[in-house]
């Protein structure tokens, strides 16, 4: 009797170690990921959108203590970081260098680092919605047959908006309407 | 005569390792490389390699012979790296991620190694080579026609243009040579990878103290003799399904730290030569199907790719064309391999022989010696 309950306790400890070891285990998956996930921080020296915070005239900028990064107002530059939690140093022309800590979503991989929201004190990362690339001048949606038969358009100016190649006469210019 | 017999004992014993030695120091001279650059070129290698090689000693210790059951770590290794690069987890994180994740699929790979070499007793190299072929298929399915269909695949990076499977080579940047540069060290002109020797020289402990263990003893014990192993009341088949287990986690591993040192991986081939150039580097280090040290395979990994990174430019002289020396890489691995599984049959027979004859004649002495030798 006495044997199988030391058996029994012997097989609940046994399952409850190897419950505890998956949950380490899983635990420090968790934390490798989080700990090491990359995101690629594009540091963002622009007005706002709506225009209430305006771009920085010059500054330079350090993530995490990689190499300062110059940036005049309307430019874009880009940091890669890994985890969450990051230190900014920004430094504007002239004045002393300031720091900050962000906090990086752990799901989006690019975001958008507004310098003059965060030097505002306003939320200052964001998901970064890539524009829609539109086809290089020329190439179209894939209705006609210029893949298969290059060279098939052989007058840019027939094609309507195409510019002229270099060096070919440039087409009249439409009359102005009035 | 002692001493003329001892000689050529040695020379029996240390064949390969002895006719490795000497071409590699005559193709040294027409390659024309400096030996700094094959220095440096040997460190590397010994970082990139050696777990790999190392992965091999404990199915030999449990008699089961070269295992080429290794490629299924490598596989499972690779899928690893796959998600960690599809998770964009940078650097060291991204190893470990990648070995955390392959963990449980090498776990269940080397089970199913080890409970398919033990149907197939006495017969487990070439058995594990055609199981390598037989999961490589499997490998290829899920890599090529689940992820990015059923396994989720985040990265358009790595996936193929048409919406699923994995493309041909994936560049390793988030993860290249993370471990190699932890902790390097530039000694004169050389660059020691310190933090890769690291794992490499615990890896070596661990083999050196699991040897000392009840295990480890077992596992010696069914290597030396597996039906007197039985009748001691070792569980030879669990003893040897362990082995394998154990071979193929540290060649998940092995494989990690090869692909880390690489900076791309051939996705659907980088595995096919893992087990190939680790058994040919054991063997040229002049271990046997039945005797391996870890010396064997520092002197393996040094004198095979010192060749490696010799024969092209020796091809080149010699020859006049670089392509000799690729060629000859692959001679010289199947080669080494074919020259030291003969060596070992021919040299087996011929102490068995002996052994036989000193019965027959009663010469108890000279059975006493063969014996002693076949030991």
């Amino acid at each position: 009797m006495s044997g199988g309950v030391n058996n029994s306790s012997t097989k609940t400890r046994r399952l409850l170690v190897r419950l505890a070891l998956v949950v380490v285990y899983a635990g420090l998956m968790a934390g490798v990921f989080i700990t090491g996930k990359g995101h690629t921080l594009i540091l963002d020296n622009k007005d706002s959108e709506d225009g209430s915070i305006k771009a920085i005239e010059s500054l330079s900028i350090s993530v995490d203590g990689q190499d300062p990064i110059d940036l005049s107002a309307g430019d874009r530059d880009v940091a890669k970081v890994k985890g969450q939690g990051h230190r900014v140093e920004i430094t504007v022309k002239d004045s002393q260098m300031v720091q900050h800590r962000i906090t990086l979503p752990l799901k989006d991989e690019t975001l958008l680092l507004s310098i003059p929201k965060l030097l505002a004190g306003q939320p200052a990362v964001s998901h970064f919605v890539p524009l829609d690339v539109a086809p290089p001048a020329g190439e179209t949606n894939g209705n006609n047959n210029a893949f298969t038969s290059p060279g098939a358009i052989s007058d840019p100016a027939a094609t309507p908006g195409a510019p002229a190649a270099p060096g070919a006469p440039a087409a009249p210019a439409a009359p102005a309407v009035p | 005569m002692s001493g003329k017999r001892s000689f050529g004992r040695f020379l029996r014993e240390n064949a390969v390792i002895l006719l490795f030695l000497v071409i590699t120091v005559l193709a040294i001279k027409p390659s024309g490389l400096s030996l700094v650059y094959i220095g440096q070129e040997m460190i590397t290698r010994l970082g990139r390699d050696s777990f790999l090689v190392l992965a091999l000693l404990l199915p030999i210790y449990a008699g089961m012979g070269l295992n080429f059951g290794m490629t299924l770590g490598a596989m499972a290794g690779q899928f690893g790296l796959i998600l960690a690069i599809n998770y964009n987890i940078l650097g060291v994180n991204g190893l470990i991620f990648a070995a955390l994740v392959s963990l449980p699929v090498s776990l269940l790979m080397g089970y199913v190694c080890g409970a398919v070499l033990n149907k197939a007793k006495g017969r487990e190299m070439v058995t594990g080579y055609i199981l390598a072929f037989f999961v490589n298929g499997i490998y290829q399915f899920v890599v090529l026609y689940m992820m990015g269909s059923v396994i989720p695949v985040r990265s358009r990076a790595i996936v193929l243009s048409r919406g699923y499977g994995i493309r041909n080579t994936l560049n390793l940047d988030s993860v290249r040579l993370s471990l190699d540069n932890l902790l390097a060290m530039h000694i004169g002109p050389f660059t020691f990878p310190i933090a890769t020797f690291l794992v490499i020289a615990a890896l070596c402990v661990f083999i050196v103290w699991f040897k000392k263990t009840k295990l480890g003893q077992d596992m010696r014990a069914v290597g030396y003799d597996m039906h007197v192993a039985e009748a001691s009341g070792v569980p030879v088949d669990r003893t040897r399904i362990i082995a394998i287990i154990i071979s193929t986690v540290l060649a998940t591993i092995g494989q990690i730290i090869f692909m880390q040192n690489m900076g791309n991986m051939a996705t659907y081939n980088a595995h096919d030569q893992t087990s190939f150039f680790a058994v040919a580097a054991i063997l040229v280090g002049g271990a046997s199907v039945k005797k391996a040290t870890i010396p064997n395979v520092f002197i393996g990994v040094i004198l095979l790719h010192v060749l490696f990174v010799v024969s092209p430019g020796a091809g080149q002289k010699l020859f006049g064309e670089a392509m000799i020396g690729e060629y000859f890489r692959q001679f010289i691995g199947y080669g080494v391999i074919a020259l030291s599984l003969v060596l070992y049959a021919w040299r087996t027979r011929r102490e068995t022989e002996r052994l036989r004859e000193g019965l027959r004649g009663g010469n108890m002495a000279a059975a006493a010696a063969a014996e002693g030798e076949a030991k």
